[in-house]
């Protein structure tokens, strides 16, 4: 506890098959490298392998192929006990029958600490999870809440090299929910301890992760900061599962540079984007456009310009479907600084966007 | 209004209860002090008599038995059927089911074949070139295999039902925050299938000690039950009064060993066998 328990994980081409015969594996040549002290989340709908991944990290699960290596040396065969990896459960699996300090202290009384020992360490991590007086009560007498926060300090209470959470807050309700966000995110941060989170809900990894790998079909299908993978999915998954997005059929007319912008034909009109990749002259593509992002402005005051088809306030910003062309219509969030919405149904407006702010992404719907 | 009503809806039960259960008991146990002669004198030959407090005693002693040879037999099978996949799972449970489907006294008599003279048993004992070869039938020995095999199912299902409860993963928390496979059983796994241990074993001990067709059966003269002493009584000394007291003793020890049981385990335990209270 004293010293931060820092060391890095690395997957390397990690793969599981439950069933051969099934189309395809649960988990795909997942590679993953996480930095001492880093906090990474495995975010994904339900059956994209992220807990799969995870019980495979911590022991539950061989892989079929592919290696596990923590601070640098393979782990794979090595059984759960001896892991020294901390793992926070779905519905938490305090121990029934054992009170919040026989749970905290278990990982401790397993490795033969003497009793003083025990009940300073439980005690110091009642403290820090904010229940100190909650030594002598059994799990049923605890909140949800309450609960989540005992399980995690039964994970951290014996040093581990790794923290593995699993949708540790699924149960949860909202409010309660970003709160204990919070105070996870601070405890990670003043132990240092490396640490894999699991969970389909991108809120919640985005406000607790220095990086997220979104998983879909048991590959990762990209892994960055909450910001690269919102403002710039590599790919339709990525951009559709993070918010809401508008992927709009496009034709590239001038092709861009690694990185740098280009110009697209989008309803017959010329639009400026931007991508990783270089995109080639004459390419499909889907514009990828956060309706956050696209402004709206008096007709003819830009380029490209349509009919709102609906408007709907919904508190702090109004939300609106604008027709640009027979067949492309382009949601917009637009947000009411005025405290009233600015266009009305049926009006002409203008459609524009930064550069940087769509991104073109190779065509999957053909 | 709405007390008639509900008293319409309990009523049938009520009556049927009181008609089938309460009345012959009440009925049992006023003969028990009146037939022959009004007074304790039935009670005083059940107590008086050396043959009948062993009775008692052999009824209670090879109860026990069983229910000790169902936990060890159940527990692990019971085990493996909650934990090791649904094809293996079907298969014991269906095994274990399978005997639910026969009558009682054919499969009583299945065993008399077994184990009898110039059955499978005897036959195996030959082969194997063992000239004197156990006595298996007519004793405590018969009776106790064929009390046990009738008794596992309701072991089994009372475990099995806690434990098809128990989250996996409470082992697997366990076993993270390391505890081997032994440790984590002993320490997580025990004490939450202990529900069903303490269900199962009220409940085939307390059958038990009430079984007549397969200890009259397969044990012999020596291991009389004191359900076959009360059988004798009505059929062939036609003594129902001395019957009744009998009845009346089991009766009563039935619900004293409850009473210990409750004292020592709580009555959560005793009234939810097979009940889900186990978990969390």
């Amino acid at each position: 506890m004293s010293v931060p328990a820092t060391h890095d994980l690395s997957l390397r081409d990690l793969t599981k098959v439950y069933d051969p015969h099934a189309g395809e594996p649960a988990v795909s040549e997942v590679s993953l490298d996480v930095a001492k002290g880093e906090f990474v989340s495995l975010l994904g709908p339900s059956g994209s392998g992220k807990t799969t991944i995870l019980m495979m990290i911590a022991g539950f699960e061989d892989p079929t192929s592919g290696d596990i290596f923590v601070d640098g040396s393979s782990i794979v065969g090595v059984p759960p006990h001896r892991r020294n990896i901390g793992v926070v459960f779905q519905n938490y699996a305090l121990f029934p029958k054992m009170t919040v300090a026989q749970n905290i202290g278990f990982p401790l009384r397993m490795r033969k600490r003497d009793h003083a020992t025990i009940r300073n360490t439980v005690a110091r991590l009642l403290d820090l999870i904010h229940l100190p007086s909650y030594q002598d009560r059994y799990p049923h007498q605890l909140s949800g809440g309450q609960q989540q926060r005992v399980a995690l300090a039964r994970a951290l209470a014996f040093d581990p090299s790794l923290l593995l959470l699993d949708e540790p807050m699924g149960a949860l309700d909202r409010k309660l929910r970003e709160q204990l966000q919070l105070e996870v995110k601070h405890i990670q941060r003043s132990l240092g301890v490396t640490t894999v989170y699991v969970t389909h809900d991108q809120e919640e990894a985005m406000v607790l992760s220095d990086r997220v790998a979104i998983m879909d079909k048991g590959r990762v299908q990209q892994i960055g900061t909450p910001e690269q993978v919102y403002n710039r999915p590599a790919n339709r998954f990525v951009a559709q599962f993070l918010g809401a997005a508008n992927l709009l059929a496009a034709k590239v007319i001038v092709s861009n540079q690694n990185g740098g912008t280009g110009r697209a034909l989008l309803a017959g009109v010329d639009v400026p984007f931007t991508a990783e990749r270089p995109m080639p002259q004459g390419a499909s593509v889907e514009l990828f456009l956060r309706p956050e992002c696209v402004q709206l402005g008096r007709e003819d005051a830009a380029p490209l310009c349509g009919v709102v088809e609906t408007a709907m306030f919904v508190g702090e910003s109004t939300r609106l479907q604008v027709r640009v062309d027979t067949d492309t219509v382009i949601n917009v969030t637009s947000p009411n600084r005025t405290g009233s919405s600015e266009y009305a149904a049926g009006e002409r407006v203008s459609v524009s966007w930064d550069a940087g702010r769509a991104v073109a992404l190779a065509d999957e719907s053909g | 209004m709405r007390r008639w009503g509900l008293l319409l809806l309990v009523g049938p039960v009520l009556a049927f209860v009181t008609a089938i259960l309460f009345y012959p008991l009440a009925t049992m146990v006023y003969r028990s002090f009146v037939d022959p002669s009004l007074g304790f004198g039935n009670y005083e030959r059940v107590f008086g008599h050396e043959v009948y407090a062993r009775v008692i005693w052999n009824t209670l002693e090879v109860s026990a038995i069983v229910t000790v040879v169902c936990l060890l037999l159940g527990y692990p099978l019971a085990y493996a059927a909650a934990n090791r996949g649904p094809r293996l799972r079907l298969v014991l449970l269906a095994s274990v089911m399978m005997p639910f489907w026969t009558s009682l006294l054919v499969r009583t008599y299945a065993w008399m074949v077994v184990l009898g003279a110039g059955g499978p048993a005897m036959s195996l004992f030959h082969y194997l070139g063992i000239e004197a070869a156990p006595q298996l039938l007519y004793n405590r020995f018969g009776a106790v295999i064929g009390m046990v095999y009738v008794m596992l199912p309701y072991m089994v299902l009372s475990i099995f039902a806690v434990m098809s409860e128990i989250n996996p993963n409470y082992q697997r928390a366990a076993r993270s925050l390391g505890a081997g496979p032994l440790r984590a059983f002993l320490h997580v796994y025990l004490p939450q299938s202990y529900a069903g241990v303490t269900g199962g074993v009220l409940l085939v001990f307390i059958v038990s000690i009430g079984f007549f067709v397969t200890p009259a059966l397969l044990g012999g003269r020596k291991e009389v039950f004191i359900a076959q002493l009360i059988q004798i009584n009505i059929q062939e000394v036609v003594a129902w009064g001395f019957a009744s007291a009998l009845a009346v003793v089991l009766l009563i020890l039935t619900m004293a060993l409850l009473f210990v049981y409750d004292r020592l385990l709580g009555a959560e335990s005793v009234f939810s066998a097979g009940d889900l209270r186990g978990r969390s």
